[in-house]
């Protein structure tokens, strides 16, 4: 492998990080300011940085999912399996994370860490078609 | 402490994205019947690579998360801060 494909690959990879990133912060945030009335300075900042935990390592491990049993799409048995459990893991640990940053939130902590990755699953696949 | 803290994750996972380019080079492998030897010594070496990668990003992970547990605590701490600051009134003003 050449020195300018890996730095072509490695760009796109985190090309592809930053991308999914930002489109996560965009529509979680909507959904949090919009939905659940989570306007303040403070609030705004709690639910970026914890997508800024989430989002990133879980399309690294998705990455290395995918490179690791040979899957090319979300669609792919394995990978829908573990797409799935992380997602899981990922609305868990924003719950656990907002609960403890807002408390003035921790009732609906649950039900905002669960609509904002929903809708954020539902856009991103919309999206990319599960690639 | 943010600065040390953003340099530290971006060393961490420059060195994961660049490992992680490597993995491709796995189909390029020379010919187990051909060169045996060689064979043997790719396979050790892109196991090697493998586990370093998967190593390189759980610190990254590690490192974000707990930056991310940082700067939340130093917001709410200067959320609480703020708030306690207008209880304590300025002395009146003498003319």
């Amino acid at each position: 492998m050449t020195l300018a494909e890996t730095a072509r690959i490695a760009g796109s990879l985190l090309g592809s990080l930053a991308l999914a990133l930002g489109l996560t912060l965009i529509i979680e945030l909507a959904v949090a300011a919009g939905v659940f009335g989570l306007r303040a300075k403070h609030e705004l900042a709690v639910i970026a940085l914890v997508n800024i935990a989430t989002n990133p390592a879980l399309n690294i491990i998705l990455t290395f999912a995918g490179l690791l049993t040979g899957s090319r799409s979300l669609a792919d048995p394995p990978m829908n399996v573990i797409l799935a459990g992380l997602e899981i893991l990922v609305v868990l640990v924003e719950w656990r994370l907002i609960a403890w940053a807002l408390p003035d939130r921790r009732k609906h902590a649950f039900i905002i860490s669960l609509a904002m990755n929903a809708t954020s699953l539902a856009v991103g696949l919309l999206l990319f078609g599960g690639r | 402490m943010r600065t040390r803290f953003a340099r530290c994750s971006t060393v961490m996972l420059a060195a994961a994205v660049w490992l992680t380019t490597a993995i491709p080079a796995w189909a390029n492998s020379p010919n187990p019947e051909q060169y045996p030897e060689a064979a043997k010594r790719y396979e050790q070496t892109m196991e090697r690579l493998i586990w370093g990668v998967l190593g390189c990003t759980g610190l990254v992970v590690i490192v974000v998360i707990i930056g991310v547990v940082l700067l939340i605590r130093w917001i709410m701490r200067r959320k609480a801060a703020r708030e306690a600051a207008p209880a304590q009134s300025p002395p009146p003003e003498t003319p």
